[in-house]
């Protein structure tokens, strides 16, 4: 714990095993390897989704509309001939960024100022609380239609809206293990050498505080997937034709009655990758935990 | 007890004054002229700087939230939809006992459900029951809600026909929305007792109630459980925020004439102040429900409880005193 205070080398070996401590008892876990396995799949097929896909995700065709799950075409095509398996490899894209790019946003932003506002505490901490207060007393799902609606929808707003809705739970989760190490012995050191304030909170607070944070981003991406996906499917979101998987189930709703694949295969693609992201997140939780620790 | 409760209900003003502020300031930024929006593209600059006058739109922003905050607290008015041009605080009250209903079916299955599953995965701890029931919650929490209740849609009404598909009625209309809308609740909620069990259930005050030869269930009812409540009641307040916000889509899938469905049209059609007064709305009655939590936080938790009793016990001792 108190390592950090010690300059040089000796920082990187521990924070280095560490990393790989950590490493080793999330492979242990056999749910959370199975997870890891299916979410870096998962990114390898969306980069290389254009490379693979058997057809075009957009290319019409009315005359083989409808038709069910076939060797041709693995999970049918929809109302407009449209292959949906390679609508759903190359929606993958879009899902995961959402979740991945958003979740570094949220957790990077709101880190910085979950940091500064904890370290510093007093008034200033006091104002800022009062505001995430009043952000944070609504359903977080409802402040996230209103930004998206004033944002507007696409692929980039509807991206943005998920990230600003997610900071205040992120400022909030670092200030308060910000608050549980500010009167470790290790900051004192730090503040008695004179150590300038915004190296004191990036290279001796955030390091020690940022675990929690590390575990809330492997399950806000799961959570963003499920937001993104609901907002695309009450058409607030990524918008059709694009092959968001949400988007993808709004279109397809109208169709339960007759061509229940069309929106089986959608939601099966969201609930498997959430499904392996909580997995990964509960893993990396038990292996991040102190508690745990022998 | 009262103090602590009237302390947190004076809190509820501040709260409810910055959802309104952050609402409508929000809702502010959206570029484009509502004034064109209602008239059409045909109108002549004179009809749309009278009508801008009448809306209030040409005042300054400040003053525009004032007007909305003074009609809203004082009047309970929350204005004219653009397009129907009806108060909206008539259409949403006439449409709130829907999605209240819908809300608080689902909470109470939530919370029952969620308590019980976590109860069973406890006490058998690594067997099939606990394993069984964390496969649900999994699940649960990995399956978006609005596809849960479509494939319910798809198994018990279009294949079985046993229930409404979509629309308003009896109870039987609100079966599968409360169960779609409720699952992901079930799942957090049981995690978390689960895990709260599991760290009272080693105590020494549960071994010494077995060891006094109270049954199994008294154990756990009576002893565990209370003391593993309160985490659980805090995950179950963030439960009940994801209720209250999946209403909104649940509403769309079933149809059900609710605050969220007219939210969601007043999205569509751009209607501004249709959403605003939703979204205040729901602001509010998720606040009042925290509340609710907390109160029963300080009901369940005998440290909050000390704090306040304690002082009011001082109080009386020091006038016997004197």
């Amino acid at each position: 714990m108190t390592a950090s205070a010690i300059p040089g080398k000796k920082v990187k070996a521990k924070k280095n095993s560490q990393f790989l401590e950590v490493l080793k008892r999330l492979s242990k876990s056999k749910t959370a390897t199975i997870g890891l396995i299916i979410i870096v799949i998962e990114i390898i097929l969306a980069i290389l989704a254009p490379l693979i896909i058997p057809y075009d995700p957009n290319a019409i065709d009315i005359l083989g509309k409808l038709t069910g799950p076939s060797a041709q075409h693995w999970f049918g095509t929809d109302e407009l001939g449209r292959d949906i398996f390679s609508r759903i490899l190359y929606g993958s894209r879009y899902s995961l960024s959402i979740g991945i790019f958003g979740t570094l946003i949220t957790t990077i932003i709101g880190t910085f100022i979950g940091a500064i506002v904890g370290y510093y505490g007093g008034t200033f901490d006091n104002i800022f609380m009062r505001i995430l207060d009043v952000v944070q007393a609504m359903p977080p799902i409802l402040f996230t239609i209103v930004i998206a609606t004033a944002l507007g929808s696409g692929f980039q707003n509807t991206l943005l809206a998920l990230a600003v809705s997610g900071i205040p739970g992120a400022v909030r989760l670092v200030r308060g293990s910000v608050l549980g190490i500010r009167k470790m012995e290790y900051l004192e050191s730090a503040e008695s050498i004179n150590c300038p304030k915004m190296r004191t909170i990036f290279v001796h607070v955030l390091p020690n505080a940022i675990s929690p944070s590390i575990v809330a981003a492997s399950m806000n991406v799961a959570s963003l997937i499920l937001t993104a996906a609901g907002l695309s499917f009450i058409g607030l979101g990524v918008q059709a034709p694009t092959p968001e998987w949400g988007a993808m189930l709004s279109a397809s709703r109208n169709y339960i009655r007759d061509y229940p694949y069309m929106v089986l295969f959608p939601g099966l693609a969201i609930a498997v990758t959430v499904l392996a992201l909580n997995l990964l997140g509960d893993g990396l939780r038990d292996a991040m935990d102190p508690k745990l620790k022998d | 007890m009262a103090r602590y409760i009237g302390k947190r209900l004076l809190w509820m003003i501040p709260i409810i004054v910055g959802i309104v502020v952050l609402i409508f300031t929000l809702l502010h930024i959206i570029p484009g002229d509502p004034a064109r929006m209602i008239l059409g593209v045909t109108a002549t600059p004179e009809q749309l700087a009278a009508l801008r006058h009448n809306l209030g739109l040409d005042q300054p922003f400040l003053v525009q939230l004032g007007t909305y905050m003074k009609n809203l607290f004082f009047h309970l008015d929350m204005g004219l939809s653009y397009v129907t041009q009806t108060p909206i605080a008539q259409a949403i009250w006439s449409r709130l006992p829907r999605t209240m209903g819908l809300g608080l079916i689902s909470m109470i299955i939530s919370f029952v459900l969620g308590v019980l599953l976590g109860i069973l995965a406890g006490t058998h701890q690594n067997r099939w029951q606990d394993n069984l029931s964390m496969i649900i919650a999994l699940i649960g929490v990995s399956m978006p809600a609005f596809w849960l209740a479509l494939m319910l849609v798809l198994l018990f009404s279009v294949k079985l026909g046993w229930l409404p598909a979509s629309g308003m009625g009896g109870i039987q209309y609100y079966i599968l929305p409360a169960i779609a809308n409720s699952l992901g609740g079930v799942a957090g909620i049981a995690r978390q007792t689960r895990s709260s069990i599991l760290e009272v259930i080693r105590s020494d005050y549960v071994t010494t109630a077995r060891s006094k030869g109270l049954t199994e269930h008294e154990v756990v009812y009576k002893h565990i459980l209370p003391n593993a409540l309160i985490p659980i009641i805090t995950v179950a307040g963030g439960s009940f925020a994801a209720v209250f916000g999946g209403s909104v889509i649940i509403e769309t899938v079933f149809s059900i004439d609710g605050i969220g469905l007219y939210m969601m049209s007043g999205i569509t059609s751009r209607d501004y102040p249709v959403v605003q007064g939703c979204v205040v709305l729901l602001g509010v009655i998720f606040s009042l429900c925290m509340l609710l939590v907390d109160i029963a936080y300080a009901y369940v938790d005998p440290r909050i409880k000390a704090q306040y009793e304690g002082e009011s016990k001082k109080k009386i001792k020091g006038v016997a005193k004197a």
